[in-house]
């Protein structure tokens, strides 16, 4: 997991360090006793800027590998390092973009987008600009004023994910953003999506149930499989390069080649 | 303005059907409305009977709102914090709350006796009560309110920077705020309810003593002012803490318009 073994040069340029680098994550709960194995020795790497998927049955540990780097839990053996840096805590370099939102209902879209910055005593003016131009970019400026509870789902989501980008986080790490959301709309928000990916290159991990959406967004999708239920610990079953040109068309040949790939892989693990 | 036009209707049926009662002598115990009137004005401006009771609304008023907003803000002043300090720390929780739990099912009209035998008769007493009387509702529900704030809120401040010192101030008291806020109010309009209870014994003053003393007397038109002006200032109190937590707190959607 050194960055010898990455055969990286000790004065290695930040984008040429990797994003997310995971090496024999675990997570082991216990309750009263009773001690459950939700991962085991996951190794994952991702170069700065890479766009990820995690997808795999319910129980198979996705979401809990995404909060263990959110810093929200612990892995109880393995490292994870952003940047080179140890996870020990959730922080603004690592934006968490939730299905649920989380947005501060007592704040107006534009206070909300400017809380990571506030927080981390910006310049009332440099916040100023920040604000506007992540509002601008989610398509919400009309709307800055207003009150989360005032807005659709859609809505929310994209101030949610405006909210992250306000603190310019090297990673984004989305837990089914558009799962809550009806398709047309979860379509524009994949297709913004992409574009402020493009814009901005963080490292994004997303997990998501949708093979559709894996295939659409992702420069690899990982599968995982297991869990708990499954009576060995959730892990990593096949990492699948996702080689299409953006902006993909989620009805061509080669998309449906890849989609009918991965859903082998997530129901017939090798 | 159309608002206040649709105000109107239920009071002067109210009116309407008092003044046929008393005029069919339906009710003969009670003043028609006009009676009640002339006992209002009278007891705001003076002037109509020169009575004990003429012109003396400032007074009683001040004297009843002095106590019930100083039991209430007392009671806010101390309930809040530990309110939060229950929902925060289980071992602290641990440690009071079964007292607490034994304490607060005791109606405030049975702490009426030990008060006055330990504050004495008088103003401090009344006070004492109403603070007794606020103070539960205002510590439950700020300890449900900082309990019930989403999780998913602090994880979301957490990520976006928040240090745990600055987390109480930043997330948990604005996410707790409606809770806290329904507490106050309801300790608030309690509040009127204690002071009346207070008053009824050994205070010469406040709007409570002005209704005691009124039966005695079998001054009934003077016992409906003092209900109505209550309620007024039940109402006004009510409004002013709406405005000024509004106006301490900016324009949240959280609270009441």
């Amino acid at each position: 997991m050194t960055a010898a073994a990455l055969s990286l040069e000790p004065t290695a340029t930040p984008h040429r360090e990797p994003g997310v680098e995971l090496s024999g994550v675990g997570k082991k709960y216990e309750t009263r006793g009773h001690v459950t194995e939700a991962l085991r020795g996951v190794d994952l790497v991702l170069p700065q800027g890479e766009f990820v998927s995690l997808i795999g049955a319910s129980g198979c540990g996705k979401s809990t590998l995404l909060r263990i780097v959110a810093g929200f839990e612990q892995a109880t053996s393995g490292v994870v390092t952003v940047r080179g840096k140890p996870v020990v805590r959730p922080g603004p370099e690592r934006g968490v973009v939730f299905q649920d939102y989380g947005l501060f209902p007592w704040l107006t879209v534009a206070d909300n987008v400017a809380y990571g910055p506030r927080q981390r005593r910006v310049p009332a003016g440099e916040t100023q600009v920040i604000v506007d131009r992540f509002v601008k970019m989610v398509g919400l400026d009309r709307f800055r004023d207003r009150y989360p509870h005032q807005l659709s789902g859609g809505m929310q989501q994209r101030v949610a994910i405006a909210r992250v980008l306000a603190n310019d986080p090297a990673v984004l790490l989305m837990d089914e953003p558009f799962g809550a959301l009806d398709s047309l709309t979860r379509q524009t928000l994949q297709e913004e999506l992409i574009k402020v990916w493009q814009e901005l290159s963080p490292t994004v991990m997303l997990v998501t149930h949708s093979v559709e959406e894996a295939v659409f967004l992702s420069d690899r999708v990982v599968v995982m499989g297991g869990g708990p239920t499954h009576g060995v610990p959730g892990h990593v079953t096949k990492i699948l390069p996702v080689d299409l040109a953006h902006p993909r068309d989620i009805t061509s040949p080669a998309f449906n080649d890849l989609k009918r790939e991965l859903l082998d892989a997530i129901h017939h693990p090798a | 303005m159309k608002k206040f036009l649709w105000a109107l209707p239920v009071p002067a049926a109210i009116l309407g059907l008092w003044s046929l009662a008393v005029a069919q002598k339906w009710l003969t115990l009670i003043p028609g409305p006009y009676d009640v009137l002339l006992a209002v004005i009278d007891f705001t401006f003076g002037g109509l009977y020169d009575d004990a009771y003429s012109a003396t609304l400032l007074t009683h008023l001040f004297a009843s709102a002095g106590r019930v907003l100083g039991g209430f803000f007392l009671a806010a002043f101390c309930a809040v914090p530990l309110g939060i300090l229950l929902a925060r720390y289980a071992r602290f929780s641990a440690l009071v709350e079964p007292t607490l739990g034994v304490l607060r099912p005791i109606p405030v009209t049975a702490w009426v006796p030990l008060v006055l035998i330990v504050f004495g008769l008088g103003s401090h007493s009344a006070v004492i009560l109403i603070f007794i009387g606020s103070f539960f509702p205002i510590l439950i529900n700020t300890l449900l309110g900082v309990k019930r704030v989403p999780p998913r809120l602090i994880e979301a401040a957490q990520m976006l920077g928040t240090k745990e010192s600055e987390m109480l101030y930043k997330v948990i008291l604005p996410a707790a705020l409606p809770s806290v806020f329904a507490g106050m109010r309801i300790a608030l309009g309690l509040a009127w309810v204690v002071v009346v209870v207070g008053e009824t014994v050994g205070v010469p003053n406040g709007l409570g003593s002005v209704i005691t003393e009124a039966r005695e007397v079998s001054r009934t038109e003077i016992i409906i002012t003092g209900m109505i002006f209550i309620g007024l200032a039940g109402l006004a109190t009510d409004k002013l803490l709406v405005h000024g937590v509004r106006r301490a707190l900016g324009n949240s959607p959280l609270l009441p318009s």
